[in-house]
């Protein structure tokens, strides 16, 4: 029963499949309950994370969308996995430009909200997800436009209301 | 497996009073703790502004027109007040008191719901 | 029409109250009575919380958070201020914890209560509904005494709790509880024992073990399924730590054994409020939090009342968080009444829906729409015309059964 396993021992697991991998990864524990691992490259995502399901190791908790800004020019996907008191944290960067990831949907179904979430919100390309269609932002919600980064501007859905109301009373 | 289980409180409550309460007919009994509009003390109030800093709502606004005289000038827009309290909690003076304040505030126009109060200036004594 | 080619037909429901009163919406996909296919939309009561909260202080953003949701909005301020508390390495008095516990215990009793109503509701038991809300009523009480407010109580601040329990609240707690438990009591006889809910209930919606342990399902709906997942157990914070919670679960996974959990949560609830009382720690019930919160970053979990919630924080050193991440514990359980409700009748989906005590607002959070066309408002015709085409849109042709 994974659930039966202690903080402790769950961190020295998690410690042990992630940052001893057959390729180098950055780890930090920021607390003792949590660890970090930083992830390389995106494609390293899908091993880990099957690496964590064999083990067991907890359950997909949240993934969190961080965007470090434009100037940084990276968005941080951080995928929480949760264990009695432990969080154990892959953390992956990707470019702000060209954002990518390969979707975890097929590992772990009940992740299919939250990658659609960051799809639409950090406007994440998530490969492999069945259902690519917006869960939370409206049906006109502007194409292109990503609330939850850094340099949204609100007034862009101000203009583009604006533009739909002036075409709507063309017709 | 049984029926009706839920037939005794059913048929016991036809002749009991009914359990809601005949507001606005009948008064209705509020906790002391309830939290009605802001009640402001110029008095103490020392013109800070923490209180409309930490305000969630931007309910607050304190204007200070003459540092030196402590005259400030405080507009509260109850329209906007979520009555959370924190001013409550900000203020160091205790200058502000949710407490027990007026909270039947439905009106049909929106005008009476921006307050201002003014704390009068001091008058400063010329010492020469 | 014309006869088409398979004998499927889709069902929307919502986005008006498709079980609760709350939006959301369904595409069921039908083969008779049977549901073959569900699809879900979200974001009718998206309100860019997640957005705000990047640019208001911590202190604005703790009453914002609780106004996610009505019904478990303590929760809300306590695992943001816990998580802040956290980044700021302040130490919360022990009296203001215990109290942070009663507030949260008392609104997972009056959020249960709520959930039973409903799903008696929803089960066509309007008795069992309107009876258990009326008990409710003495938690609502309680709460509002207690901190001034019925819902939104506003107990937490950075650093501890307003308000102090006098000795007339907790006399006045524990009377109440003594009613609700022997109320409580009735209820589980009820809907463990009446045939007509029974059928409603029994078999319906069963989500094994394995299914919610794949589809994520948190909170008691995993726990009806057997799936011990509790943060108070699992990651105890606050006042949990010194006063342990026994987890109560079954093995049925059914509607049943979803109403059975709750109810006995119920019982949990009052024996850990009885308890903290019986030792209410003496002492302040705050600390000062300095307004610039150190850079960090902090994930804190809790148990709220529909299972866990997740908060992570990113503080660049500011007094305003650079990242506040909200998942709450509806939007894990969504999954799986997209996946339940495939098989059943069509009668039975809401009841499969409001089997998870979903809440929308919970799920829907993030950006808000200010819609300045500047026109004055739709005519009938128009608003009509729109619904029309809305569903014309989304597959579904409503135009010849438009009646004048």
């Amino acid at each position: 029963m994974p659930t039966s396993m202690t903080t402790a021992e769950a961190i020295t697991l998690a410690t042990d499949v992630l940052v001893n991998w057959v390729w180098p990864v950055e780890a930090a524990p920021p607390a003792p309950d949590r660890l970090d691992v930083t992830l390389k490259e995106p494609k390293e995502l899908i091993p880990m994370v099957t690496a964590l399901r064999v083990q067991r190791l907890g359950y997909l908790s949240a993934i969190t969308g961080l965007d470090l800004g434009p100037e940084d020019g990276r968005l941080e996907i951080l995928y929480q996995f949760c264990v009695a008191a432990a969080v154990i944290t892959i953390r992956v960067p990707i470019p702000r430009e060209d954002a990518t990831i390969q979707s975890l949907t097929d590992l772990i179904p009940g992740a299919e909200p939250y990658e659609r979430e960051l799809s639409e919100m950090f406007g994440v390309t998530v490969v492999g997800m069945r259902n690519p269609l917006r869960l939370y932002l409206p049906d006109d919600w502007p194409e292109g436009v990503y609330p939850l980064r850094k340099d949204f501007d609100p007034s862009v859905l101000h203009n583009h209301h604006k533009e739909q109301s002036d075409a709507a009373a063309e017709d | 497996m049984k029926f009706g289980m839920m037939f005794k409180d059913v048929s016991g409550a036809l002749f009991k009073k009914p359990f809601t309460e005949n507001y606005p007919a009948e008064p209705t009994e509020t906790p002391d703790r309830l939290r009605g509009s802001l009640v402001w003390d110029p008095d103490s109030c020392t013109g800070c502004g923490l209180c409309a800093r930490d305000c969630p709502a931007m309910a607050i606004e304190i204007e200070v027109i003459d540092k030196k005289a402590k005259h400030y000038q405080m507009t509260y827009h109850i329209d906007r007040c979520t009555f959370c309290g924190q001013c409550v909690e900000s203020c160091n003076q205790g200058s502000l008191v949710m407490e027990g304040g007026e909270w039947e505030l439905a009106s049909l126009s929106r005008e009476p719901f921006t307050e201002v109060g003014e704390r009068p200036p001091l008058v400063v004594e010329e010492t020469e | 029409m014309q006869p088409q080619k398979t004998e499927q037909f889709t069902v929307p429901i919502g986005p008006q109250h498709p079980a609760l009163k709350e939006p959301s919406s369904f595409l069921i996909s039908v083969d008779g009575e049977v549901v073959t296919n569900a699809i879900v939309r979200l974001g009718y009561a998206h309100r860019g919380i997640e957005k705000a909260t990047e640019s208001r202080t911590y202190v604005q953003n703790l009453y914002l958070l609780e106004r996610i949701c009505g019904i478990c909005s303590h929760i809300h301020g306590t695992a943001f201020a816990m998580g802040v508390e956290r980044l700021a390495g302040v130490e919360v008095p022990p009296r203001a914890q215990a109290i942070r516990l009663i507030i949260a215990e008392l609104e997972r009793i009056h959020s249960h209560m709520l959930w039973l109503g409903v799903g008696a509701h929803q089960g066509g038991f309007d008795a069992l509904f309107m009876f258990s809300w009326r008990d409710r009523e003495t938690v609502m009480d309680l709460l509002e005494s207690i901190s001034g407010n019925r819902v939104n109580y506003s107990a937490n601040v950075l650093g501890g709790v307003k308000f102090d329990l006098t000795a007339a609240h907790i006399g006045d707690i524990l009377k109440a509880l003594d009613y609700l438990e022997e109320r409580t009591h009735h209820y589980l006889k009820v809907v463990t024992t009446d045939a007509s809910f029974l059928q409603r209930t029994r078999g319906i919606g069963t989500m094994t073990r394995h299914q919610a342990e794949v589809l994520g399902a948190i909170g008691p709906t995993a726990r009806a399924s057997g799936v011990l997942r509790d943060v108070r157990i699992e990651a105890p914070y606050g006042a949990y730590v010194d006063h342990p919670v026994t987890t109560i679960t079954d093995d049925r996974g059914d509607l049943e054994a979803r109403f059975a959990v709750r109810i006995k949560e119920l019982f949990e609830s009052y024996r850990l409020i009885r308890e903290v009382l019986d030792d209410l720690p003496p002492g302040d019930i705050k600390t000062r939090v300095k307004r610039k919160i150190p850079e960090g970053e902090a994930a804190f979990r809790v148990e709220a009342p529909r299972g866990e919630l997740f908060y992570f924080i990113k503080s660049d050193g500011t007094d305003i968080p650079s990242r506040v991440k909200v998942r709450t514990p509806t939007i894990c359980n969504m999954t799986s009444v997209v996946k339940l409700a495939v098989g059943h009748q069509l009668a039975d989906v809401p009841m499969i829906l409001a089997g998870i005590d979903p809440c929308f607002s919970c799920n829907d959070r993030m950006v808000r729409v200010n819609r300045n066309n500047g026109s004055d408002g739709w005519t009938w015709e128009q608003l009509r015309q729109h619904g029309i085409e809305y569903y014309k849109q989304r597959s579904q042709d409503y135009d010849p059964l438009v009646v004048g």
